[in-house]
């Protein structure tokens, strides 16, 4: 090898085969200690604070009473629930970035039961109907460009982005046809509100989140269409040769990811806001790609993540609402873009390692 | 100018890991002659080419390019030198015309002069005869189309040492014999020409020398007037090598698969197996010889079921006193059922039967996973089995769980092929089953089939080596061109008569001196 450190570069990265565990631990741990700077220092740019100021203020944002907790634990529920209904389409390889309109096609559909026949059916009747529906609206929306991927090879990147904005199109309209004179809140019914539980409204939204973060768990590890997912996803070349239909997995598994972030959909709609409006959920359906990428599908991952750009977002908020005469709401996307990157930023430094050249030699 | 000296090789060695591809090649092609390059797979002349080219960089040696010492970094170094390499999978982008892909990549001006272009083009073509539109896509030519395209592009960049990578091995014979008229007319013009080959006739008909490689080692550079088919073919394959492989005396043969007419046919619409016939029998090593690319893959798999056949091809399979059953056109699962496996090791070992990110154990129920209660998986059996296999055929790895990915060549292939044993075939396919393995893996493999022999199952081993496919198979099937090119006797056969049968020239004759066992006293069933 020794031919070879003649042509060495000053630089180079070298893939890592694996890194410790712990090793792994430290490294993220400084990436979000970096971003935490990163975003004290943003914010003393923009604003008169000190430092201690802002991250006390980022902190009792999030944590200074039952109202503040409740949305920071909501909004985590939410994003990791469109995450795990991404994780699974993720791990076959079908680039689902389609999460923003599978959400809407969800709420939809369930919005479509509340507007007909809100007034109508008591909620014993409406909310499982308001459920399964969601869950089929977004899984066709998943489905669509499935189907298009396995029969004509179309990239589900581009098709599954695209049906974002037929879905927000066709919310406006929607929401035009169904309510002309309200342009906000329209849709108030008598039923089709997700009831409380333990006098918390939003407590069936911890309980769906929980139940499907360990549901998703057995389905992808222990099952049978878990494991044909994983084969599929990894080695498609083998799944041909084991006899697996790769047709049937993709389409099945595509649908159960949109199915999954149409009940998101339902949750905004039953729970949350009420209502349907393009921009319900935030663009979750595009936070959640990561969320479910960077965990690499690992449900506890999952959850701390979700948890994670839930504070980010809280904190900054609370900042936002100290200096409104100087700042306004998409600070928060700032903030969470900046975790975004420094976490994204140590994958790279998880997968590789960077070797300098021991000594520069003087070149010919 | 004949004997001037265009490329010197001096002592090059290329390892990859502890394989060492190159192996102190010492060899030089001079000014103004067309030297072929000669070797089995794997000889390294593939990986020797790449060094001057600049893909790789050679860990020992030197070269010398015109009488100056040479340091090819990169592709542009050897651009630099006149280096201009043809590689077998070309290199060109697809909705851009012939013009286009030429001047992909060349310095310049930011505003292309293409009128200039095309009319260098077209000297360049008058030049040496080739036949070529600058203004044609490539998505819409002919596999021989691009190759001259490849080749005038080459040109263009004022390249006098061309290197062609098995170049006739994707041509008609018409179009073969176009190329040769312009690899003549370069000749002429002073170009060095390096064409890697596998096919004697073509040797023996365009070039001046032949340089023959074997194990990654030169062997010796012979004129080519002075030599013939034979020579060459033994220096290509070498003395024969004892390898004390045991080889039970087949007992109790028993028909098993029948092939018959066998053929098909790739995407591009070129035949890559034509009419393959021949009997496989339980209890007896059918080796598969042949030049890679042969048909040996496709005939594996559409064995399997895995792969298109054309109307007319047949292949029976004959159960334990049961009515012969049709495979074509059945499912890879439901021949599998039957109790037909393939292990099929390929280049990359882990794209086909295997899953890289899995341990053994998920890997081990690959083809059984659905047994058993719906739902959910089962992993204790293939747990079981994955020790059973680890402990058997000695895996190294630090548990049943570790990512197969992460265990070494020979270890993966051990979890191949030790699970498609594990499934109890009565007739198991390998291919490449050794492929990269080091001497005792490589026997406790050939010991795994000589078992599976013994038991009764029809054995179909397709192998590089020649002196392996002698020792320990029954029968030895040469494939050339997809066509079978001869049956022999593994006992009485030599490994030239199998060299020429590689190279087809024993084609005509149809030698089937081992033909049919059956035929020689075996159990007729």
């Amino acid at each position: 090898m020794k031919a070879d450190a003649k042509r060495e570069p000053a630089l180079r990265l070298v893939k890592r085969d694996s890194i410790s565990p712990a090793r792994a631990v430290i490294v993220r741990a400084v990436a979000i200690i970096a971003a935490l700077l990163v975003c004290g220092i943003f914010f003393i740019t923009v604003t008169d604070s000190s430092i201690i100021e802002i991250y006390s203020a980022m902190v009792s944002g999030t944590f200074r009473n039952s109202i503040t907790i409740n949305t920071f634990f909501r909004e985590a529920c939410m994003l990791l629930i469109i995450a795990i209904g991404l994780a699974p389409a993720f791990k076959m390889s079908f680039w689902n970035v389609g999460g923003q309109g599978q959400v809407l096609a969800g709420g939809m559909a369930a919005a479509m039961w509340l507007f007909y026949l809100g007034n109508k059916l008591p909620n014993a009747a409406i909310l499982p109907l308001m459920f399964v529906s969601a869950a089929i609206g977004g899984g066709i929306w998943a489905i669509i460009p499935a189907v298009f991927r396995v029969k004509f090879s179309t990239n589900e990147t581009l098709f599954t982005l695209m049906m974002n904005y037929i879905a927000i199109q066709l919310v406006k309209y929607l929401r035009i046809s169904w309510s002309p004179i309200h342009a906000l809140g329209m849709i108030q019914r008598k039923s089709g509100s997700l009831p409380a539980l333990f006098g918390n409204a939003d407590g069936l939204i911890y309980v769906i989140a929980a139940v499907g973060v360990v549901l998703m768990y057995i389905y992808m590890n222990k099952t049978k269409q878990g494991y044909e997912i994983s084969v599929v996803g990894e080695a498609p070349n083998t799944a041909r040769y084991a006899g697996i239909s790769e047709l049937k997995v993709i389409l099945r598994t595509a649908f159960l990811s949109g199915a999954v972030c149409g009940i998101a959909g339902f949750l905004y709609v039953s729970a949350i806001d009420h209502t349907i409006s393009e921009t319900m959920g935030g663009g979750y359906g595009f936070t959640a790609v990561i969320v479910a990428w960077l965990a690499k599908f690992n449900p506890i991952f999952m959850t701390l993540i979700s948890m994670l750009i839930s504070f980010v977002r809280s904190g900054s908020s609370e900042i936002v609402s100290r200096n409104t005469t100087t700042l306004d709401s998409s600070i928060a996307n700032i903030n969470i873009g900046i975790f975004l990157f420094f976490m994204l930023g140590c994958e790279f430094f998880l997968n590789y390692k960077v070797v300098f050249r021991g000594r520069k030699d003087a070149k010919k | 100018m004949k004997d001037e000296i265009a490329v010197r090789l001096n002592g090059i060695t290329k390892r990859f890991g502890s394989v060492t591809a190159n192996d102190g090649v010492t060899m030089d092609v001079r000014r103004g002659e067309v030297l072929a390059l000669l070797g089995e797979n794997g000889s390294g002349k593939t990986t020797l080419m790449n060094m001057l080219s600049g893909i790789y960089f050679p860990d020992e040696g030197t070269i010398e390019i015109n009488g100056v010492p040479a340091s090819i970094r990169s592709p542009k170094d050897a651009f630099d030198l006149g280096i201009g390499m043809i590689h077998q999978h070309f290199k060109l982008v697809d909705v851009f015309t012939a013009a286009e892909n030429i001047v992909l990549g060349l310095p310049g001006k930011s505003s292309l002069n293409m009128r200039a272009v095309k009319e260098k083009i077209r000297a360049i073509s008058e030049k040496y005869g080739f036949l070529i539109d600058p203004d044609r896509k490539v998505y819409n030519m002919s596999v021989s189309e691009k190759q001259t395209l490849e080749i005038v592009k080459v040109l263009y960049r004022g390249a006098d040492i061309l290197i062609l990578d098995e170049p006739t091995a994707v041509l008609t014979p018409q179009e073969t014999e176009r190329l040769f008229a312009v690899i003549r007319n370069m000749r002429a013009d002073g170009k060095s020409i390096i064409i890697i080959t596998h096919k004697l006739h073509e040797v023996m008909e365009i070039s001046d020398r032949v340089a023959i490689l074997r194990h990654g080692q030169y062997i010796t550079t012979l004129e080519t007037k002075d030599a013939d088919e034979r020579t060459l073919a033994e220096a290509m394959v070498g003395e024969k090598l004892s390898l004390n492989i045991e080889r039970p005396k087949p007992e109790g043969l028993v028909r098993r698969l029948e092939v018959s007419e066998l053929s098909c046919v790739n995407a591009e619409g070129v035949p890559t197996l034509r009419g393959v016939s021949f009997t496989a029998y339980g209890g007896e090593i059918l080796g598969i010889a042949g030049i890679s690319g042969c048909g040996q893959k496709e005939l594996l798999e559409s064995i399997a079921g895995l792969e298109q056949t054309v109307t007319g091809s047949s292949v029976l399979y004959y159960p334990d006193g049961g009515e012969p059953e049709q495979l074509i056109g059945k499912t890879p699962r439901e021949i599998r059922s039957l109790g037909v496996a393939l292990s099929f090791v390929p280049e990359d070992r882990l794209g086909m039967g295997l899953v890289g990110s899995m341990g053994m154990t998920d890997n081990m129920m690959l083809k059984s996973y659905e047994s058993g209660a719906p739902v959910f998986l089962h992993k204790r059996e293939p747990q079981q089995l994955a020790e059973s296999v680890r402990d058997s055929l000695g895996v190294v790895t630090p548990s049943v769980t570790t990512p197969v990915r992460r265990l070494s060549g020979g270890n993966v292939q051990k979890v191949l092929v030790g699970r498609e044993i594990a499934e109890a075939p009565t007739v198991l396919m390998t291919a490449y089953a050794v492929r990269g393995l080091d001497i005792n893996t490589s026997y406790a493999i050939y010991n795994l089939l000589n078992e599976q022999k013994k038991k009764g199952v029809a054995v179909i081993y397709v192998g590089e080596d020649i002196d392996v496919l002698l020792e320990l198979c029954d029968r030895i099937l040469i494939l050339c061109g997809g066509a079978v090119s001869g049956i022999v006797d593994a006992s009485t056969a030599t490994k030239e008569e199998i060299g020429l049968y590689m190279t087809k020239i024993g084609g005509a004759e149809s030698g089937t001196s081992g033909g049919d066992p059956a035929m020689k006293g075996g159990d007729k069933k």
